[in-house]
C-alpha cells in the first residue's frame, strides 16, 4: 500500500504506539477519581501526555485539554469563548470543523460572521486582507494554520501583529501543521491552539488537544458537564483547566498511545523534498490540473505537503477509486472543506488530494506518478 | 507528622509533585478526607512536616496555587 492520505490521518502508526495502548488497557483505571494503583497509573498517563504536548507546542501541562479530535477542540474553543452579539472573522480556506460551529452560532443569531480572502501567492496580501477585515467589532478570529485542501500555510504571526489588538481572541486550527512544521502557541501569538493527535503527530485516532497560551488563558463556557473527579459538591464544572472542559472518563488508552508517539516524535526529514519532487513531476503531466499549489520550488516552503489536482475530465472519486485498486491511498471529494474548494474554484468538481507523511519514500512518489500514466 | 497541601486538580498535583521531586522534596498524591472537607473531592500532596513551608514556597514561586493546608492525622 502506498499511503498518500496523511492529511486525513498519519499512517502507519508505530509499534510503540500500539504497545503503549495495550499496556494502558491492562494497567490503567479511571483517571482523576481514586487513589488505587490503576487510577494512579491512568493519572500519570494523562499527565505525561499533557507534558509532552505542552513541551511541543509552547504551553504548560495544566493548559492542555485532551479532546477526542481537533473538531471537538475547535467546538470547545469557538462555542466556549465567543461573545454573544460579537463578530467573528475567519478565512476562505476553513474546514467544516471551523465553519459549522461558526455557522451554527450565526444561525442562532449569536454572532455575525465575516470572511477574508487568503491570497495563495502573496502573504502580504493575506495579511492586509485580514487587517482590513478585522474591524473594531471583531472580537474573535478563527484561522486554519494550513489548508487541508491545498496545503497553504497562513502567516498567522504577521496577521496577529498587523491587527495590533491585544483583545482580539485568536483561535488557530493546527490540524495540518502539528507534526509537519514547528508550532509554538506563543510565537504565533495565538490564544488557543486546536489540533488532532492522530495526523502529523501519529498518535491514535480519537485523540486531540485544545492548548491555551499560558500567558493569557481565557475562561471557557462549558459545552458538556459531568464528573470531573474534583470539587464534586459544586453544581457546575470546576473553573480550572484542564478539568473544566474534560467531563467524564478520558480516553486513557488513546492518550497513552499519543504520549508514546510524542515521546518518539521527530520532524520528518524528507517530506519537503518529496513534496517538491511530486510538484515538479505533476506539472509535467499532461491533463493534470493543480489547484492552489506552489508556483515554484521556493514557494513550496509556505506549504505543508498537500496537493490538490484533477486528471482531465475524470471525476475525482472515480479517479481515487482507480488509484485505490492499485493500492494507492488518496482522498477525493470536498475534504469536508467546501469553503476552501469554493476559494479554489473546485466546489462543483471536487478534487484528488495527495498528502505526504513521514513514512513516504521517493519510490512511493514514483509509483504514484507511474500510476497516472 | 505529615501535612497535606490541597491543590485544584490531579493535573496540578502531578505538576507540583514533579516540581518538588526535582528539589528533593518527597511527596505523595492523596485524596484524603481532609481534602474532601475543603473541596468536596480533590487532590493533595502529602509532605513531611519539615518540608511543608519550603514546599509551599516553591509551589507559590512556580505559580501553583495551594488552596489550603491540612494536618494529616
Amino acid at each position: 500500500m502506498i499511503y498518500l492520505d496523511n492529511a486525513a490521518t498519519g499512517f502507519p502508526k508505530s509499534d510503540a504506539v500500539g504497545r503503549a495502548m495495550q499496556d494502558a488497557l491492562v494497567s490503567c483505571g479511571n483517571p482523576g477519581r481514586s487513589s488505587h494503583t490503576p487510577a494512579r497509573n491512568a493519572d500519570r498517563v494523562l499527565f505525561r501526555c499533557r507534558e509532552l504536548l505542552a513541551e511541543r507546542f509552547g504551553s504548560t501541562p495544566e493548559n492542555v485539554v485532551l479532546t477526542k479530535n481537533a473538531t471537538e477542540a475547535l467546538n470547545f474553543a469557538i462555542k466556549g469563548l465567543y461573545r454573544p452579539g460579537g463578530e467573528v472573522l475567519t478565512s476562505t480556506l476553513e474546514h467544516n470543523a471551523v465553519m459549522r460551529p461558526l455557522n451554527a452560532l450565526r444561525a442562532a443569531q449569536e454572532i455575525t460572521l465575516k470572511q477574508f480572502r487568503v491570497d495563495l501567492t502573496d502573504d502580504g496580501v493575506t495579511v492586509e486582507n485580514f487587517r482590513i477585515a478585522a474591524g473594531e467589532r471583531t472580537d474573535m478570529a478563527v484561522l486554519t494554520h494550513a489548508s487541508n485542501v491545498c496545503g497553504r500555510i497562513l502567516p498567522i504571526r504577521a496577521m496577529r501583529d498587523a491587527v495590533k489588538r491585544e483583545d482580539l481572541l485568536l483561535i488557530v486550527d493546527a490540524s495540518q501543521t502539528a507534526g509537519h512544521i514547528p508550532v509554538d502557541i506563543r510565537a504565533l501569538g495565538a490564544d488557543v491552539l486546536c489540533l488532532p493527535g492522530h495526523k502529523g503527530l501519529y498518535g491514535p485516532t480519537g485523540t486531540g488537544a485544545l492548548i491555551c497560551n499560558p500567558e493569557r488563558v481565557p475562561y471557557f463556557r462549558t459545552l458538556i458537564e459531568g464528573g470531573s473527579g474534583i470539587e464534586s459538591r459544586a453544581v457546575g464544572m470546576p473553573d480550572a483547566l484542564p478539568e473544566r472542559l474534560e467531563a467524564g472518563t478520558q480516553n486513557v488508552c488513546g492518550f497513552a498511545g499519543l504520549a508514546a508517539a510524542l515521546a518518539e516524535f521527530r520532524f520528518p526529514d524528507r517530506e519537503q523534498s518529496l513534496f517538491r519532487l511530486l510538484l515538479r513531476e505533476l506539472r509535467k503531466k499532461n491533463g493534470v490540473r493543480l489547484y492552489g499549489a506552489p508556483t515554484d520550488d521556493a514557494a513550496a516552503e509556505k506549504y505543508v505537503p498537500v496537493l490538490l489536482f484533477n486528471r482531465g475530465e475524470t471525476d475525482c472519486e472515480s479517479f481515487a477509486e482507480r488509484l485505490a485498486s492499485r493500492e494507492i491511498a488518496v482522498r477525493a471529494g470536498l475534504h469536508c472543506a467546501p469553503a476552501a474548494h469554493r476559494a479554489l474554484g473546485t466546489l462543483e468538481t471536487g478534487g484528488v488530494r495527495v498528502s505526504l507523511g513521514r513514512g513516504n519514500t521517493p519510490a512511493d512518489v514514483q509509483y504514484f506518478l507511474d500510476a497516472l500514466r | 507528622m505529615n501535612w497535606i497541601l490541597v491543590l485544584s486538580s490531579v493535573t496540578y498535583a502531578l505538576k507540583a509533585q514533579e516540581l518538588l521531586g526535582k528539589r528533593q522534596i518527597y511527596s505523595s498524591l492523596t485524596r484524603s478526607a481532609a481534602i474532601r472537607k475543603v473541596r468536596g473531592c480533590g487532590y493533595g500532596l502529602r509532605v513531611a512536616a519539615g518540608d511543608r513551608l519550603r514546599a509551599e514556597q516553591l509551589l507559590r514561586e512556580a505559580g501553583i496555587r495551594v488552596l489550603g493546608t491540612v494536618e494529616d492525622r
